[in-house]
């Protein structure tokens, strides 16, 4: 009961480190609950969604020309197969929404069971879907954000052949497998009377090169197979080669990946910095505990001598702040309901699938048990000092003499006396500003890594390091006449600027080894960039391949390997290693003849890109690429601001930048008014004497908030120490979700003043904030007698 | 006929406690002199602390005024009163309270360069000088922590006359100091009176108050009793101190 008694008084003494303590463990359990709530709420939502709507395995459209009955019962009848669901789709090259056009293939089916629709919130779906009447069309949630577009706009579908239909959008759905804003091609649902009056007008106009009818088909593994999803692709394809004669094959888990792609890296990112946090709030609390020993030593020495055992003491301080962080888990938990609902909602625009709405789970409840552990014995360690008060020492005043180390001594001096006396107090109370040293370290070094993160496309062979291409234009010839005339629009518009890369180049799946992989196909592997070893594919029998498919294959440079597309396959030495962000880094790549070898006949480039060496005649370019070819070909041109990878890379940083930058301040906040109490506390005499003197409350305050800053920049420095060692690593982690395994980081004077700059000067205003306490107190109350 | 130094007029002082007021001071009226030492004495509880914190506006004082070069110390900005804090008032306390992480030298400078009128080669000098006068020079790059009470108390003189104020207060300055400590500490403090300075001391201390050369007694919040005494020498102390036991005899003391 004793102990309660004092704990109560404790916390009511110490009601701003108890507030402390209470806001930094509710905004960590806060962030990680949400996080791994948001999550797992997603996996939960995805299963959900694969089981109603059946979907297999793998995912495999196939060209009707090319799913031969022999094909068919070969999958059917495989041993690793339980049973194959298909639909009829028609293939589309494009899409356009009003100024939004999108290039990527996708395919049009009808309506069918097992694809639920959104309510007009997105937060459900409708019990019965209206049947959609001619005109209509219903696209995944995914569409919605990379479209930009909503329920009753127009939507322009382009086929083969440059026929074109306009639909009216009615509504989203949700389809888990391809229906994600990141992957590119999409499934989407019309009415039987379109399917119908469609796929008759395509009849009409296909070749025997190009043709529309599709057939989806939805493999599901047998229950009896142990094989993985990727293993479980690579056998059947090995066994009946569906996967090579697929337009572009996903197994299950692909899709939850690539589905997940954008918001798995933001949210792993702020879920590493949460439990950086962690370890922030753990430093603040044992900073806490050591100064409130010291301070309240006398009273501890006289509960010492009044019969309190160090272990009741200590249990004092479990409880004090054991109860604050249990408040602050408890409060975290309750904010992290609503702010599941907000990411998860902000998420769904990318993800496309409706996530679960489960309040905790099994993850989070293990990850709050394992901080109440982690506190526990950090408040146990921290209280050790309790064991060593002496009650006679106590009595006599308690506090140890200060003594400094003369090193850093540096002399007191009249023309920056605010300065110097602020030096002389770090110095010579060093272990009180550790905390904050070590605080300013993470946070700088965390904003600093997302800095450096976010100039990754805009600093100096970005593009090309990443095996990304920057181009000015890209052009698409619409008619194969068109894509025949590359040489002469090269001509034009060198005629404009020089051209530094012109290239053409196809994506597509091949089969590597058995591998369903993306595939680049570059007409002039002189420019393929991001090539990290060896040389480029010159010659017809060479393929590119990334680090990753390196490991994933066990396969190096040199060897042989198998690749094959539809019923045809041919050998290839690999030439060299390099990096792409396609597909996120499951790809290869080859050259044009390469691919003719391959197929055995000529192909035909529809895209070409160029990159000017005068920026300034781009628009002068696309006037004239628009009067000379009208509809034969269709010029997109790309600056800064509006090309498509650099807006949604600058968008997903600014808003991990955004993050990290307020959780940081608000850390910043908390842990120097904090630091700053308890500093204020410790030196009060010392202020009482300053201003006794003639120190105004402003200089003092002044002088507390100098203190605070050249700390910061101590801390600032640290965290600039451990960026340059941990930076380029922590932030590979990062890009090898999207596919990058090599990156050399550029650190800029901005990149790296700005964070430390940001954390300082708030540091510095914070500390001036909190130590307001100066100006209130009478200078009569400053010095205890 | 001495120049008023410094002047209160109805100084009151109340605190607010458990609900009601307690009255430290009630209204006090009380002028002082240039060149003077004044020592108030007091019982423990009687205000006199209280009155000398609000005599050099360390302290506000709940009504009344302190006049001082024609201004108002009660209602004095902030910044005003720190500026007469490192021009025209000295200090010095009870528990000496030098700033513990700097040098004796550093906490006699910090004062002096606070005064905008010197230049840090000028405070410097002075320092030396006061430090020389005080005897403690030879420990001018010790921390506080290193030296003795008596040491700190002298140091903590020099800083408090480092601006050459017009008006030195102190309060129990030998009230932590052991006997031949205190002494000399109250000689400086004399020697420092003896050469123009005015001070105004608070102490219980009988052999503090027989440097005086005004007493002053305080009981119950007000002054009730003042005694002037000629000039200390220390030939006469005896003679001074049976003087002063009378006096404070009669107070009650």
């Amino acid at each position: 009961m004793e102990i309660f008694t004092l704990v109560k008084a404790n916390i009511r003494k110490k009601k701003s480190s108890f507030i402390s303590i209470v806001i930094l463990m509710t905004i960590v359990v806060a962030s990680i609950v949400t996080i791994l709530g948001v999550k797992k709420n997603y996996q939960v939502g995805f299963d959900r969604a694969i089981e109603i709507a059946d979907c297999g395995d793998i995912f495999a459209p196939v060209k009707k020309r090319k799913m031969t009955d022999e094909l068919k019962k070969k999958v059917e009848e495989s041993s690793l197969v339980e049973r194959v669901v298909y639909y009829d789709a028609i293939l589309y090259e494009g899409l356009t929404v009003g100024e939004t056009k999108d290039p990527n293939i996708g395919f049009l089916l009808e309506m069918h069971e097992g694809i639920e629709l959104y309510n007009e919130n997105f937060d459900g779906f409708v019990e019965e879907i209206p049947k959609l009447e001619q005109g209509e069309v219903y696209l995944p949630l995914g569409s919605r954000g990379k479209l930009s577009c909503d329920i009753g706009d127009t939507i322009n579908i382009a086929f083969i052949k440059g026929m074109e239909k306009e639909f009216t959008i009615k509504g989203f759905v949700q389809e888990p497998v391809i229906g994600a804003a990141m992957i590119g091609f999409k499934q989407m649902f019309i009415s039987k009377e379109d399917y119908d009056a469609i796929s008759k007008e395509c009849h009409g106009i296909q070749t025997e090169d190009i043709s529309f009818d599709m057939t989806i088909m939805n493999i599901h593994q047998s229950p009896d197979s142990e094989l993985s999803p990727a293993q479980f692709q690579r056998e059947l394809n090995l066994e009946t080669n569906i996967i090579a004669t697929s337009l572009a094959a996903l197994t299950l888990d692909q899709s939850k990946n690539y589905s997940m792609l954008v918001p798995d890296m933001i949210l792993n990112i702020v879920l590493v910095f949460a439990i950086f946090l962690f370890v922030i709030v753990l430093i603040v609390m044992g900073h806490s505990i050591s100064t409130e020993i010291e301070i309240d030593y006398v009273a501890l020495g006289v509960l010492k001598s009044q019969g309190f055992t160090k272990e009741k003491l200590r249990q004092l301080f479990l409880w004090q702040y054991g109860l604050a962080e249990l408040i602050g888990i408890l409060l975290g938990c309750v904010l992290a309901i609503p702010l599941k609902k907000m990411v998860g909602t902000a998420c769904q625009a990318m993800v496309g699938t409706l996530p679960a709405s489960e309040v905790i789970n099994a993850t989070s409840v293990l990850l709050i048990f394992g901080i109440v552990l982690v506190s526990f014995i950090l408040i146990h360690i921290s209280t050790t000092k309790v064991v060593s008060i002496s009650p006679v020492r106590a009595i006599l005043g308690g506090r140890e003499q200060i003594y400094f180390d003369h090193l850093l001594q540096l002399p007191i001096a009249k023309k920056v006396l605010a300065i110097s006396l602020a030096f002389r107090q770090v110095a010579s109370g060093k272990k009180r500003y550790v905390g904050v040293v070590l605080i300013v370290a993470i946070l700088t070094f965390f904003m600093i890594s997302v800095s450096l993160l976010g100039d990754l496309l805009f600093v100096d062979d970005a593009y090309s390091m990443m095996g990304l291409v920057a181009y000015d234009i890209q052009v698409q010839a619409k008619t194969e006449d068109m894509a025949k005339k590359w040489e002469q629009v090269d001509e034009q518009i060198e005629a404009y600027s020089k051209c530094t890369d012109v290239n053409s180049v196809t994506n597509g799946y091949m089969s590597l080894n058995g591998e369903n992989l993306a595939c680049e196909v570059y007409e002039y592997p002189e420019t393929i960039p991001g090539l990290l070893d060896g040389r480029l594919p010159l010659y017809d029998n060479e393929i590119l391949i990334t680090e990753f498919v390196a490991e994933s294959l066990n396969l190096k440079m040199g060897d042989e390997v198998t690749v094959s597309e539809y019923d045809k396959d041919a050998s290839y030495i690999i030439s060299g290693i390099h990096q792409t962000m396609s597909d996120v880094g499951m790809a290869f790549a080859m050259n044009k003849k390469g691919k003719e070898r391959l197929r055995g006949e000529e192909i035909t480039f529809y895209y070409r890109y160029y990159v000017l060496e005068d920026k300034t005649q781009l628009d002068a370019i696309e006037k004239m690429l628009q009067e000379e070819y009208g509809d034969d070909l269709e010029v997109q041109v790309y600056t800064e601001e509006n090309n498509p990878i650099t807006s949604m890379y600058s968008g997903i940083v600014t808003l991990l930048q955004i993050i990290i930058d307020v959780f940081s301040l608000i850390f910043v906040a908390v842990a120097v008014r904090m630091v700053c109490a308890k500093v204020f506390l410790q030196e009060r005499t010392d202020i009482g004497i300053y201003k006794a003197i003639g120190f105004t409350s402003g200089k003092l305050r002044m002088q507390f908030a100098m203190r605070f800053f050249l700390v910061a920049l101590i801390g600032a420095g640290f965290g600039i120490l451990l960026s340059i060692l941990a930076s380029t690593k922590a932030i590979g982690l990062v890009m090898r979700f999207a596919g990058v395994s090599k990156l050399v980081l550029t650190f800029t004077v901005e990149s790296v003043l700005v964070p430390v700059l940001i954390v300082s000067v708030s540091c510095m205003v914070f500390a001036f904030i909190a130590a307001r306490k100066i100006k209130k107190v009478e200078v009569r109350e400053l010095v205890v007698e | 006929m001495k120049d008023t130094i410094l002047s209160a007029k109805g100084l009151s002082k109340s605190f607010a406690h458990n609900g009601g007021q307690v009255h430290v001071l009630t209204h006090v009226d009380l002028d002082l002199y240039e060149g003077d030492f004044t020592v108030i004495m007091g019982a423990s509880g009687s205000g006199k602390s209280t009155l000398l914190y609000s005599l050099s506006g360390m302290d506000r004082a709940t009504a009344g005024s302190v006049t001082y070069g024609g201004e108002d110390i009660v209602t004095m900005k902030e910044k005003r009163l720190a500026k007469l804090r490192h021009t025209d008032f000295g200090f010095i306390f009870q528990q000496m309270h030098l700033v513990s992480n700097l040098t004796m030298f550093e906490n006699v400078a910090v004062s002096g360069y606070l005064n905008k009128n010197k230049t840090a080669a000028e405070v410097k000098e002075r320092v030396e000088e006061l430090l020389e006068q005080m005897g403690i020079s030879h420990i001018k790059t010790h921390l506080p922590s290193q030296v003795s009470g008596g040491e700190q108390q002298r140091c903590a003189i020099a800083r408090a006359v480092i601006n050459n104020p017009k008006l030195l207060f102190a309060d129990e300055p030998t009230g932590a100091l052991n006997r031949k400590n205190t002494k000399e500490v109250l000689n400086l403090l004399t020697d420092l009176n003896q050469s123009g300075q005015s001070i105004l001391m608070v102490t219980h201390d009988m052999k503090a108050a027989l440097r005086a050369s005004r007493l002053l007694y305080i009981a119950d919040g007000n002054i009730i009793g003042e005694l002037s005494l000629p000039p200390y020498n220390p030939d006469d102390e005896k003679s001074r101190e049976a003087q002063v036991n009378a006096w404070l005899n009669s107070m009650e003391w």
